[in-house]
């Protein structure tokens, strides 16, 4: 048993150290990195300072054009969506940008099964954010809300690299600059696959955690910072809308817009404007943008 | 007790050593402290449940002894048996049964259903039923005597890294180990349990659980993927199904072998098999054991006419798909199974014998294929949904393209497979040798366990994932 023992704590010492030089050295390559994902959150929680900032899942990444809303509003834009992303996320990175500045503008593009419901697990949402723990410690809160013992399992230097150290080697190595449209992300091609019709009937359990989040980002910032809730066009979707009734009266508690294009007929049902049936191409989203910076104009002139 | 989470590796070591904390000769002090463990980790699931888990080893305890005082009688056996199955029937056959009868009847223009259960099951429930009640009926057919220890029975019964998903243990097996003066520590035993724990955490979270990803994505809108990426995600899953099941076996293992026991072996290289019956001598083999001794045989086995022995193999392999779930997708997936092993048997395929390595080779991918094609019902949560994935493979439904996951998915899946795929070849062509994990240099065998504890901390998937198996 004692032989046991020394050998259990020799080779735990073996992996502690070993686990400590990966996380130094990933963490140094994670700074030199000059593309992909990891690089691109990186610029957005420590560089950009654009006044009108979009956030979102993958709906938002797709859907707005920076340059159309930089033509037609004459400010600066970027794109901050992250696929499969929701409020959690993205409160951490508010969190993170606002050290430094407070954006005009910010445009947040709901998607409820990622911002409203609790059917997946929240620590899904925090899978991007580790690399930056302990390096931008006003995310640290976040990961503790989601799960208490993230505190404890964060001192793994490896498990903060956890499925992103493949974006951080490959920023480094061969870097791709995914957001040279000031990050959005067009998509090609025509509609390709079998209609489904979205509801927005309450059909969701409301998580309490991300309806939290939406409440600490109203009451931090809205009144330094426009901010506009939307929710982008769906090939077909019917509903009442009671799925975001809780965000909506929010909204309403705090003063701030909130605009439902997800039935909007410009767009439902038109194949050529879209991808997937959550997804508009390229030609759907300039028109799309198009559409709602002419509201959001007209919303601030007002 | 889930092994994947990191409730798991903080209490695992505290209660190893409490455990070793404890004289060896206190034998009756080192098993009612397992024992405490055992309910309090399943009753930290769901207190109320723990009474059943209780309540089904009592009745299995009292029933086996009064069966071997009343010597084999049928009636007793047979009330213990239903008493005993009662659980399961209620908690996981109950809502079927009735939904069956209602769909029934509707047919014929009647409307009637009893009112619906809507209880969790108990996690485990399938495992220790068929456990206790193994044990019941070896004291019935006199295998072995009545247990008359509550404390080592109860402890067989409800043992902690065995009872969420098997494997489904002999009594004669581990009750002798847990009566029988065990050494201190046995210093051999716990390396290698510690080293199953390993390589089962590798396959469950870097393997399974990363797999998972790409089958959840097609096969929850299959509709929208070609043929071909269907037949794609069949392959994974049947990987998966695998890597998660064969990897909590070995966990459970390795477990029970770092306390000083030795639990039934559950699976061996199955995708190697070279037929239907040799695969079911190789996947969940503890499962496969308890219905040959207490379903084949019992109706007969193989003495008996070949259309008698057919219809045996058939029943058995109902009862399998009938014990995997309340759906008659495990049911079909069960037929299959059983109708595949009759047409082996018709035309003698099984006792094959060839050591020509592409025969072989031929096997193992046919084998490897009708698997395949079976866990495409195991999978799909209706029958229709299996028949139309089947549909959209068998006629290359929307042209050759093949979904692919992005690069650093599909990098990790194609890197975990491969050394999966590896160390299973090495297993089962060249046994004498030996994997680094294995080699007589310490240092080596070291880098090897660093490696793959890295391999885990960097691409393993940690997002709460749940065992396959656990869900029965």
């Amino acid at each position: 048993m004692r032989r046991f023992v020394i050998r259990i704590l020799l080779f735990a010492t073996l992996v502690a150290c070993f686990d400590y030089g990966i996380g130094v050295s990933l963490s140094q390559i994670r700074k030199m990195n000059k593309g992909g994902d990891v690089q691109r959150l990186a610029n957005i929680m420590n560089n950009i300072d654009d006044s009108v900032i979009i956030m979102g899942s993958s709906r938002a990444v797709h859907h707005y054009v920076p340059n159309i809303i930089k033509k037609e509003l004459g400010v600066s834009c970027y794109n901050c969506g992250f696929e499969g992303q929701g409020i959690i996320m993205h409160y951490a990175v508010w969190k993170e940008l606002t050290k430094r500045y407070y954006p005009k503008i910010l445009i947040y593009d709901v998607e409820a099964m990622f911002d409203l419901s609790n059917e997946f697990d929240n620590h899904r949402y925090l899978s991007r954010l580790k690399p930056f723990y302990k390096s931008n410690p006003s995310i640290d809160s976040v990961f503790w809300s989601v799960d208490y013992k993230e505190k404890w399992k964060m001192l793994a230097r490896t498990y903060q690299y956890n499925s992103n150290f493949m974006d951080i080697l490959a920023g480094w190595i061969h870097p791709i600059h995914i957001d040279k449209d000031n990050g959005y992300i067009p998509l090609e091609g025509a509609f390709n696959v079998e209609p489904v019709t979205i509801s927005t009937n309450l059909n969701i359990q409301i998580d309490s955690l991300k309806l939290k989040y939406f409440k600490m980002l109203l009451q931090e910032a809205s009144n330094k910072t426009v901010i506009i809730f939307v929710i982008s066009p769906y090939y077909d979707c019917t509903g009442d809308g009671s799925k975001y009734e809780s965000l909506r009266t929010l909204c309403q508690e705090y003063g701030c817009l909130f605009i439902d294009y997800s039935q909007d007929k410009d767009f439902n049902g038109k194949k050529g404007l879209f991808i997937h049936n959550d997804h508009l191409n390229d030609i759907g989203s300039k028109l799309y943008t198009t559409k709602i910076v002419k509201r959001i104009k007209n919303s601030i002139n007002e | 007790m889930i092994y994947n989470s990191f409730n798991f590796i903080l209490l695992f070591p505290l209660l190893f050593c409490f455990y070793y904390l404890i004289p060896a000769k206190r034998l009756k002090w080192r098993n009612g402290y397992l024992l405490l463990v055992s309910y309090l980790l399943y009753a930290n699931w769901k207190p109320a449940y723990a009474l059943i888990l209780l309540g089904v080893t009592l009745v299995t305890y009292l029933f086996a002894r009064w069966i071997d005082d009343e010597k084999r009688s049928l009636k007793i056996v047979v009330g213990g048996a239903l008493l005993t199955l009662l659980p399961l029937l209620i908690f996981k056959y109950y809502n079927f049964i009735n939904d069956s009868i209602f769909d029934l009847l509707s047919k014929v223009g009647l409307r009637f259903r009893l009112p619906g259960l809507n209880w969790a099951i108990p996690m485990g429930i399938s495992f220790f039923t068929f456990q206790s009640l193994g044990y019941m009926l070896d004291v019935y057919h006199q295998r072995i005597r009545a247990e008359r220890d509550f404390l080592s029975y109860a402890l067989f019964v409800s043992f902690f890294p065995s009872i969420v998903a098997g494997p489904i243990n002999k009594a004669n097996l581990v009750i002798p180990q847990l009566k029988a003066l065990r050494p201190y520590f046995d210093y051999g035993k716990a390396v290698t349990g510690l080293k199953m724990l390993l390589w089962g955490m590798f396959m469950k979270v870097v393997v399974a659980d990363r797999v998972a990803l790409y089958v959840d994505t097609v096969f929850s809108s299959y509709m929208n993927y070609t043929g071909v990426t269907c037949f794609v995600a069949s392959l994974l899953y049947t990987i998966q199904i695998y890597a998660d099941f064969a990897g909590y076996s070995l966990m459970a293992l390795g477990v029970g072998k770092t306390l000083g026991f030795e639990l039934t072996e559950n699976f061996r290289r199955p995708y190697f098999s070279i037929s239907i019956t040799d695969f079911w001598h190789r996947w969940h083999i503890s499962l496969s054991t308890w219905l040959k001794d207490y379903v084949y045989i019992p109706l007969g086995g193989s003495r008996c006419s070949k259309i008698r022995n057919y219809w045996n193999i058939f029943v058995t392999f109902l009862v399998s798909g009938v014990w995997h779930g309340a759906n008659w997708t495990f049911i079909v997936w069960g037929c299959i199974h059983g109708v595949l092993q009759i047409i082996e048997k018709i035309f003698g395929l099984q006792q094959l014998k060839s050591t020509s390595c592409p025969v072989r080779i031929g096997r193992i991918l046919i084998t490897f294929l009708l698997v395949n094609f079976a866990w495409i019902f195991f999978r799909m949560p209706t029958l229709d949904d299996s028949f139309r994935i089947l549909g959209r493979i068998l006629t290359i439904d929307g042209g050759f393209s093949i979904y692919m996951a992005g690069m650093r998915d599909s990098f990790f899946m194609v890197f975990g497979l491969f050394l999966l795929f590896f160390k299973d070849t090495v297993d089962e062509f060249f046994p004498a040798k030996k994997t680094i994990m294995e080699n007589k240099h310490t240092a080596l065998r070291w880098f090897g366990y660093l490696f793959i504890i890295t391999i885990i901390m960097l691409t393993g998937v940690f997002d709460a994932g749940q065992f396959i198996y656990a869900n029965f």
